[in-house]
């Protein structure tokens, strides 16, 4: 078939979209008018998305370490290679001094494989992605958050809600296809409430614009809730109303800066909303207060009209198959559908299966492997683009006896690699993507691999038989042939099926109820537990802004799989070389400033400085300045990466900075 | 011509033709995809051509001027230097069962891509192509081609244009390739009766009576456009609701911008032609940093001044839109053109 | 039929440093032929290709004499024209055109003829400088007016030597910052207006330079009293294609690749574009 159905390979909506061949050659993307998710419709990155596999830049030969180089090398010296390391530093080390990072961007079925090689193969639940930083962090290791810990409600319930918050993200940047719908909602008139330092593209249409101090949120997120309580009677022993008691309107305006008046409209509107809806992504996840954030926000369909069918939370990830990484087990304390490792009977049930004894410790998270493990494993991850200490990242990698990269493109982290495999995009094999509300969906092969480049599962069979394992699978529909005898979640999936529609959501109740799936239960919890003194930094004269870094902004252009898609790299405008980061300031300060677009100032904390070049803008307010996340390594002496105090995963807190001119 | 210009060819008939053209030339037709999206697409038996298909998700420029088109090759042979080698597409292909709009929107490719100085790799494809349209009974929800003078049926332009007419299908002859055509398939079409002919002509009254409903405000819209009269205000509306995906530029028969991209690796390379939108924010961005339309609504209006005002309709003939409708469906925000046209129109949103 | 995306192949035959960023490469055709066909008048441009890297314009920068090279100047300042000050004499690049219109010539003979350059601007006017002082008979009064930054972003110092020297040709040269070797005129360009000798209704000028520049020079020739038909400059754009199709250099209906690069200031300013 020369149009072949597959899914969008950015971002966690998952929009499908044909890929075009002629012979075994991409031409080109289509939107696909009936797929439930893209509706017709594709963002840039979606209609680029064969520019990706066509990049001149693809990874074509394995790659081994000669001296200080990367150096072609045959697949048998580099899997031989491999084989003979991870086994010897097993045999000297144990698992446990192995990690290895799968991947948001991988297939189920590749990340269901690396987590069974990491398990069975080499001893190690040392299994996770840093990527993983995406989702409210630390989730899985704390209980009560663990019920946060994925998306409840669809993208659809953009357009059956009756409110829509936009919480700390610019969906326009983030999540097109969710930007269009909250677009549609905005057009039909339903009220749309954006709490962001910087106003997105969406801000133009919505109704109530609320700019918290940046460190705020959670009290901004509790004064709201204030005010909607204090509409309704409060039940008995209500938790809730207790912990929020003291966040009156003025109190909030007081912690937040958001004048009292904006607290009352935007809580009343959510205490008289049917179908509150709160959109975040990791703009709110990995701020400061990041989990009580949340937890706040999960509250906000109880303290609205809605009914307890209504599911108020959409997070939106940012990866493909970020979803789909977690539900094969691609983290430290689970097996594949949210197994504990720590049980005997789901080790029991997995090892049989596997013919192999299975490790009972919990393994550990990204942050925490790296620098810990002699060997790391890493397929399709990039922790020094991923994780916020990027100084910290590259030392512990550095550190590392035998670093080994699975990918298509030489990542910042491929660059410091022992060994490089090449691997095949999403247009170049079987597979399938569980998208941010998911749904399972086919990913399909359109065309060959590059030069000698495999498919990522067949590499995964290969080495796995290497290390004394061996995995006999004929194509990805066995795996997930296997996934679905092993994994509740999954046990409706086959390819069959999803091939008779636009895929499959795996479900909360029905067949698999939330409960089984480690959803439910004691993670109940609504609310946080107190709301504390705001994180925001203090303002003085000497360092007069508050510089946030925004996870929204600019995020894409640095992405390697649009810097790598030539079309896409120039719509980004990441064509231009090394440029300055770029500042966002608002108009009001920098006439204050004699600051004008382009001026290059110095950003100074207490920590450090840096430079950068102003940028003016409409859309931040006055007293904030804002850099984008990805320009963090960059910024790492003004923007000192930091761990949150519960949950010890790392952050970027907003610090107060001042700006001048050089 | 001396042969009579129209004959009539029976279902069964019409699908041994198509399988004999398959056999001379790539032959692209309305085919299914998975999930079950029409799209142009080639087929390899004519049971794929998907004769009752309303709409296809792609237009035919896909073919004609891909998304992504190699233009060069070079080679650094040792001493002699630098050899350079365009790519020409001389395949033959047939297009079959073409919608009218999406006729009209390669009419409107041919007057771009030929003007002074031709576009060879267009006009390549071009000469290797015939058209054989399929005029349209029902209009689709979004399109509006009675506006954009591009359907339901054509009098000019294709090769070929069959009717559907209870048991058969007319077939109109519009060149000679297309008569050609008709001559190599001996006994397969028999000249049309007065009849059918006059059946013809009664369905298109009927159709356009029917199609009349799906409008598209151009007159206002090109005035206001021509003469900067649309109110800075009102394009700065319409920025706000334009996402930046590319897609109407994409979607759109008549959208031709594009970049060029090189590799290499080892001493050759190759040079290739993609597709670009006027919309992007780096569309304009030059090497020193300057963007000349930095801002969306510049770019919005840039487009549209493109697609809708007189100084473009008068040197490519009509304005840029063919009314298929596509943009209505893939528009992130809610730039299509009917919208746009009525926004225009009334002076808001 | 003509392919015109497809280069010639020409190799640098000269490399010159100009400044600190800029150098000016002579290049010569590798096809002898091609050569010939390659008539161009000053104001037209070239698509110059990096094989691997891409394509960038850039205006001929010299005029056709009996020589069998062109020159181009280039400052660096993107992907192309990075690679380029890289490459060595006796490297192949390839080079399409000429695009363009050019300047008018024959239409402004028996008219005082005023070049305003600024910085990088200089190199379109130097053919057309050399062309006007080659027939210098058939122009009335001929005025150079020439401002960079500083001292070290003068381009094209022989030549400015050359006009100096000249007493048929009223050379002025100024900068926005001098140092401390400088004892000639410091200001922006517009400040040599009141020093020179121009008489605006007799006065054909050719602007060229950075777009802030060329607003400040086109307000202050109009105020002297210059004729907006008179006044020429060429039109910086993001030109790929070069041949009018990709589009990308559309300023309202004008293709600047095709319609331009060369506009007088009554086509500017009806030309109607945003930003």
């Amino acid at each position: 078939m020369p149009h072949v159905l597959t899914t969008c390979p950015y971002c966690g909506c998952g929009c499908g979209l044909y890929l075009q061949v002629e012979g075994r050659r991409l031409l080109g993307t289509t939107a696909s008018a009936g797929h439930p998710v893209g509706q017709g419709r594709l963002c840039a990155k979606g209609w680029h998305a064969h520019e990706l596999a066509t990049s001149g830049t693809r990874l074509r030969t394995p790659l081994v370490r000669r001296g200080s180089s990367l150096q072609q090398a045959s697949w048998e010296e580099a899997l031989s290679l491999v084989g003979e390391r991870l086994t010897a530093i097993k045999a000297e080390s144990g698992g446990a001094a192995i990690g290895v990072l799968a991947s948001a961007r991988a297939t189920n079925e590749e990340n269901y494989l690396l987590a069974k090689l990491a398990r069975s193969a080499l001893g190690t639940n040392n299994v996770d992605f840093s990527a993983r930083l995406d989702a409210l962090p630390g989730l899985f290791d704390l209980p009560k958050y663990r019920h946060l810990s994925l998306c409840t409600a669809g993208l659809d319930d953009i357009a059956a809600a009756d409110l829509v918050f936009l919480w700390q993200t610019d969906p326009v940047e983030e999540h097109p296809a969710a930007a269009a719908r909250v677009l549609r909602a905005a057009e039909a008139g339903v009220p749309v409430v954006e709490v962001t330092a910087r106003r997105g593209q969406l801000g133009e249409l919505a109704q109530i614009s609320l700019a918290p101090r940046p460190g705020s949120e959670l009290q901004l997120a509790a004064g709201l809730l204030h005010v909607a309580l204090s509409k309704t009677e409060p039940a008995e022993g209500d938790s809730l109303a207790a912990t929020v008691a003291n966040c009156t309107p003025d109190q909030t305006e007081a912690a937040t800066d958001v004048p009292a008046s904006d607290v009352i409209r935007a809580g009343e509107a959510l205490a008289a909303a049917d179908k509150p809806l709160v959109i975040y992504t990791r703009g709110a996840s990995l701020g400061p207060q990041g989990a009580d954030t949340l937890m706040a926000l999960s509250a906000f369909g109880k303290a609205s009209e809605a009914d307890d069918s209504w599911c108020s939370l959409l997070w939106l990830s940012s990866y493909c198959n970020f979803q789909g990484a977690r539900d094969m087990g691609v983290l430290p304390y689970f097996l594949a559908g949210y197994q504990p490792v720590s049980e005997e009977t789901t080790r029991a049930k997995f090892a049989e299966a596997w013919g192999a004894a299975l490790p009972s410790e919990a393994g550990l998270p990204s942050w925490e492997m790296l620098g810990r493990v002699r060997a790391l494993f890493v397929m399709g991850d990039d922790p020094v683009s991923s994780l916020p200490d990027v100084a910290a990242t590259r030392q512990a990698l550095g550190n590392t006896d035998f670093l080994v990269v699975q990918d298509i493109f030489l990542t910042p982290t491929a660059e410091m690699a022992h060994v490089v495999l090449p691997g095949a995009s999403f247009a170049e094999k079987d597979g399938t993507f569980t998208n941010t509300e998911r749904r399972v969906q086919r990913v399909r092969r359109a065309a060959d691999p590059p030069g000698e480049a495999r498919a990522d599962w067949e590499i995964i069979c290969d080495l796995s038989g290497r290390l004394g394992r061996p995995m006999d699978y004929a194509s990805p529909a066995q795996v997930m042939a296997e996934i679905a005898e092993l994994v509740p979640i999954y046990s409706e999936i086959s390819y069959q099926r999803l091939d008779e529609d636009w895929g499959v959501r795996w479900s909360l109740d029905g067949a698999v109820s939330a409960e089984r799936a480690g959803f439910g239960g004691e993670g109940e919890e609504e609310g946080p537990a107190s709301v504390s003194q705001p994180a925001a930094p203090t303002v003085d004269e000497e360092y007069p802004f508050v510089l946030v870094a925004d996870h929204s902004l600019g995020a894409w252009a640095a992405d390697k799989l649009v810097v790598n898609a030539v079309g896409l790299r120039r719509q980004q405008g990441a064509d231009r070389g090394e440029q300055l980061p770029e500042l966002w300031m608002s108009r009001a300060d920098c006439q204050k400033g004699e600051l004008r677009e382009g001026t290059r100032v110095r950003v100074r904390a207490r920590t450090g400085e840096m430079d950068a070049a102003v940028h003016v803008s409409d859309a931040v307010h006055a007293g904030a300045v804002v850099l984008s996340a990805v320009m963090r390594e960059a910024a790492a002496s003004v923007l000192p990466p930091g761990a949150d105090s519960e949950t010890g995963v790392p952050v970027l807190r907003p610090v107060a900075v001042s700006v001048e001119k050089v | 011509m001396s042969q009579p210009a129209a004959y009539v060819i029976t279902r069964p008939r019409l699908a041994e033709w198509v399988g004999k053209l398959i056999g001379r030339a790539q032959v692209i037709a309305p085919r299914r995809a998975q999930g079950g999206d029409v799209a142009y697409d080639i087929v390899e038996t004519p049971d794929q051509v998907a004769w009752d298909y309303s709409t296809s998700i792609n237009p035919l420029k896909r073919f004609l001027f891909p998304q992504g088109d190699e233009l060069l090759r070079w080679q650094r042979a040792g001493d002699d230097g630098l050899q350079l080698e365009p790519t020409y597409d001389e395949t033959d292909r047939i297009f079959l069962a073409v919608r009218s709009c999406d006729l009209s929107g390669v009419l409107f490719l041919d007057r771009v891509f030929s003007r002074e100085p031709e576009d060879v790799y267009y006009m390549t494809r071009r000469q290797h192509s015939t058209l054989i349209s399929l005029t349209c009974s029902e209009p689709v929800e979004d399109c509006f081609c009675v506006c954009a003078d591009a359907g339901p049926f054509l009098e000019t332009g294709f090769d070929l244009q069959l009717t559907a007419l209870s048991d058969d299908y007319l077939v109109e002859v519009g060149t000679e390739k297309g008569q050609e055509l008709i001559n190599q398939a001996e006994g397969l079409f028999a000249p049309a009766p007065d009849e059918l002919i006059q059946a013809r002509r009664d369905l298109e009254k009927e159709v356009e009576a029917r199609f009349a409903e799906h409008k598209s405000y151009f007159a206002a819209a090109l005035r206001k456009v021509t003469f900067d009269r649309v109110p800075d205000e009102l394009w700065e509306e319409m920025a706000d609701r334009c996402l930046e995906c590319g897609g109407c530029s994409f979607v759109c028969p008549t959208c031709t911008c594009f970049l060029t991209a090189d590799w290499q690796s080892e001493g050759e390379g190759h040079r290739d032609r993609l597709w670009d939108s006027c919309l992007y924010s780096c569309y304009t961005l030059e090497a020193s940093g300057h963007n000349p339309r930095a801002q969306r609504r510049d770019r919005v209006k840039a487009r549209f001044f493109h697609k809708l005002s007189y100084q473009f309709a008068k040197e490519l003939e009509t304005h840029g839109c063919v009314g298929c409708g596509r943009c209505i469906a893939t528009c992130l925000g809610s730039n299509d053109m009917p919208t746009v046209t009525a926004r225009i129109r009334r002076g808001a949103i | 039929m003509e392919n015109a995306y497809l280069p010639d192949v020409v190799e640098i035959a000269a490399i010159r440093d100009e400044t600190y960023d800029t150098k000016t490469f002579g290049l010569r055709f590798v096809e002898p032929a091609r050569w010939e066909a390659f008539q161009y008048r000053p104001g037209q441009f070239v698509e110059v290709s990096l094989f691997g890297v891409g394509e960038a314009p850039f205006c001929l920068a010299s005029a056709r004499d009996g020589a069998d090279t062109f020159e181009i100047t280039v400052r660096g300042t993107g992907s192309v024209t990075d690679a380029l000050h890289n490459l060595e004499v006796g490297a192949q690049l390839g080079v399409r055109g000429p695009l363009g219109n050019g300047f008018p010539f024959d239409e402004v003979k028996r008219r005082d003829i005023l070049f305003v350059g600024g910085g990088i601007g200089l190199p379109p006017l130097r053919p057309l400088i050399w062309q006007v002082l080659n027939s210098r008979g058939e122009f009335g009064k001929v005025t150079v007016l020439y401002g960079a930054r500083a001292p070290a972003d003068l381009v094209y110092k022989d030549d400015l030597e050359r006009w100096r020297a000249r007493d048929d040709v009223e050379f002025m040269v100024t900068v926005d910052v001098g140092d401390e070797s400088w004892t000639d005129n410091v200001g922006v360009v517009g400040t040599l207006f009141p020093k020179a000798d121009i008489e605006p209704q007799a006065t054909v000028a050719f602007v060229c330079g950075p777009p802030i520049m060329i607003r400040f020079v086109v307000r202050d020739l109009l105020s002297m009293g210059l004729a907006e038909e008179d006044i020429y400059t060429t039109l910086e754009r993001h030109m790929r294609c070069g041949v009018g199709k990709c589009n990308h250099c559309l300023i309202g209906d004008k293709y600047v690749c095709k319609d331009g690069p060369v506009f007088s200031y009554r086509q500017m300013k009806t030309m109607m574009d945003p930003g």
